[in-house]
């Protein structure tokens, strides 16, 4: 076998332009499949960090009943928080309690729907890292009528440190009220959507705004033990309780499309590589008929003869493959250390994506193994049929072919 | 006798007709024999040699090599006969381009499954052609008389029954035919290895102990000498 791997190698340098061009669809396809892998899986760790770091922690509590879309946060259907499931909630570890309902803030003649978002500072900190947030100017100081922006939304209304704006929202009874805050700080949120729409307010500033008496539409649990049992034991008390993972499955599953799209493509460049390897393996057997009949006629067995063709293919698809993986994974690795930032894209489309706006691939070596495989399979696949009607050659004509 | 055609006869479908390349012919070639198959283009005799070479089944007949009778023996056992007992020498060398000399000799050993002292033999056999500094040339390095000299001793060196050589001269200049007829011929002398080759040209006729004669698909004459 080691005698026909050299042969097969040996074969394919003697054509070398030909072995080159014929395997550049076999880099890109496998080079797109390790690099689009990395970066849908890169999506879901974002989708995952910017859900983890900005509202939900590991466990998120909804009252029951109420949408978990991310779109809609009805004031009236927000419920306070019993104390069974205070006194759960204190043994299962930090966790701490939002309000979040809509309102518009206004400015002069302008306006815009915004989310506020009404927090225990005291808690807040026990469970978000808001270490990671890039803050200009502070948070709002207890007490006062302060409030703090989405980078997003200040540069929408052309907001900065100090400005005065008028808040405007609905009491849960459904009075319409508007105060005046001082913006004290702008917040850069590693989630698109929060950083577009988000107005930061201590809960008990948002009392007087919105008529809250306690009620509470989030609570964000960072539990001691394991995320699993700490959403078992939370649940059934009045409140919905999900993992971050399940409190994303939504814009997971866009991910699952993506790679399913993805792969797609992949299939596509693996089938035009797969028609240029079979068109030059079949090339290959044309070419060397006499020689294959030379083989034959020495005694070589019809087996070795195909698998002669078939490592050809096989040699090609996978030097072809590891210098696809090599450039995918590379790329892969790099923008997992860097990250891609697009920041400037979202703001410019003004998406509204609960994601963040640095998006960085994830590596691992199993696509990277699968699609080096692929890429293989695909190769030898396509040289399977040359392969045996090269081996079904009768010697006797062959050794004279020109 | 090393082999033998009884009663053979070889018909190929062309389209719609047949063409009988070889129609019932005896003949058979005894150790140490220096044979010539001889006739014009079509006569049948590169037929016959395929035959007796294995490389190839008769339509009607026997072909009987080292007792065996061919028809017998499957696809891979043939195979096998042709890898041990019989060495081959043809017409345009068929050499494996990127083998260099001394691999290519190399392989007809290796497909014989000679395991020990593969490389000495390899290179006595190189030697013995008269190419002992071109061992490792490639096909591509190497004149078409070096090449012819390379063939000869891939077909030498596993020490084959008989070797089988269709046209060896046809396409070398008249020097250089001369010359590996002359290699041949001392081969035989010297070795006792059995020659049987196919030719139209007088020139290597004359060198043949024995000359069957072959005229459409059959044969017409025989000649023998000292």
């Amino acid at each position: 076998m080691i005698f026909l791997i050299g042969l097969a190698a040996r074969n394919l340098a003697r054509n070398l332009r030909r072995t080159v061009i014929t395997s550049v669809a076999v880099v890109a396809g496998v080079a797109i499949m390790v690099l689009g892998w990395g970066l849908v899986d890169g999506l879901d760790d974002n989708v995952l960090r910017a859900a983890r770091t900005t509202y939900a922690s590991e466990v998120i509590l909804r009252p029951d009943g109420y949408p978990d879309d991310g779109m809609r946060y009805p004031l009236d259907e927000a419920a306070l928080i019993p104390d069974s499931l205070r006194s759960e909630l204190d043994k299962t570890g930090a966790w701490t309690a939002r309000t979040v309902f809509p309102g518009r803030i206004v400015r002069g003649s302008e306006s815009q729907h915004i989310s506020v978002w009404a927090y225990d500072s005291a808690t807040e900190t026990q469970v978000f890292d808001r270490d990671g947030w890039k803050v200009t100017g502070a948070w709002p100081a207890p007490g006062k009528t302060e409030i703090a922006l989405g980078s997003g939304l200040a540069r929408l209304m052309e907001l900065k440190v100090g400005d005065e704006v008028v808040i405007e929202g609905r009491t849960r009874d459904g009075a319409i009220n508007a105060l005046g805050y001082t913006v004290a700080g702008i917040v850069r949120v590693d989630n698109s959507s929060i950083d577009a729409l988000g107005v930061w307010m201590e809960a008990a500033t948002a009392q007087d705004l919105a008529q809250l008496n306690g009620v509470r539409t989030h609570i964000a649990v960072a539990p001691k033990g394991s995320v699993a049992a700490a959403k078992t034991e939370l649940s059934g008390m009045g409140w919905t309780a999900l993992t971050v993972s399940e409190e994303c499955d939504d814009l997971i599953a866009m991910n699952r499309i993506r790679r399913k799209s993805i792969g797609t493509v992949v299939v596509m460049i693996m089938l035009i590589a797969a028609t240029g390897i079979a068109n030059t393996v079949i090339m290959a057997t044309f070419e060397r008929i006499r020689e294959i009949g030379t083989l034959l006629a020495l005694g070589m067995p019809r087996a070795d003869v195909r698998a002669l063709f078939l490592l050809e293919g096989g040699i090609m698809g996978l030097a072809a493959g590891i210098l696809g993986a090599a450039i995918g994974g590379s790329a892969v690795l790099y923008w997992q250390r860097h990250g891609i930032d697009l920041s400037q894209q979202v703001d410019e489309v003004g998406a509204n994506i609960a994601m963040s706006t640095m998006v960085y691939t994830h590596f691992s070596w199993l696509p990277l193994l699968l699609s080096l495989t692929f890429g293989v399979a695909i190769a030898v696949g396509a040289s399977l049929w040359p392969a045996t009607q090269a081996s079904r050659i009768v010697p006797a004509d062959a050794v004279k072919a020109d | 006798m090393i082999c033998q055609l009884i009663g053979a006869t070889k018909v190929y479908p062309m389209g719609d007709l047949t063409v009988v390349a070889l129609r019932g012919i005896d003949v058979g070639v005894e150790s140490g024999e220096f044979t010539a198959f001889a006739g014009p283009s079509g006569s049948g005799k590169s037929t016959a040699l395929n035959l007796i070479g294995c490389l190839d089944r008769p339509t009607e007949g026997r072909v009987m090599v080292d007792g065996r009778d061919v028809a017998t023996l499957t696809d891979g056992a043939l195979g096998e006969l042709r890898a041990k007992r019989i060495g081959f020498i043809f017409q345009s060398f068929n050499l494996i381009p990127v083998l260099t000399a001394a691999e290519n000799v190399d392989l007809a050993l290796r497909l014989a499954g000679v395991t020990e002292n593969r490389a000495a033999r390899v290179e006595k056999s190189l030697v013995d052609v008269g190419l002992k500094d071109l061992l490792h040339r490639r096909p591509a390095q190497l004149s078409g008389g070096q090449q012819q000299r390379v063939a000869i001793a891939r077909a030498l060196v596993k020490n084959p029954a008989i070797i089988i050589a269709d046209e060896p001269t046809a396409n070398l200049d008249s020097s250089n035919g001369e010359a590996i007829l002359d290699l041949m011929r001392e081969m035989n002398e010297r070795d006792g290895v059995t020659f049987l080759f196919s030719t139209h040209d007088p020139m290597v006729m004359g060198r043949a102990r024995r000359v069957v004669r072959l005229k459409d698909g059959a044969i017409v004459g025989e000649e023998r000498r000292a």
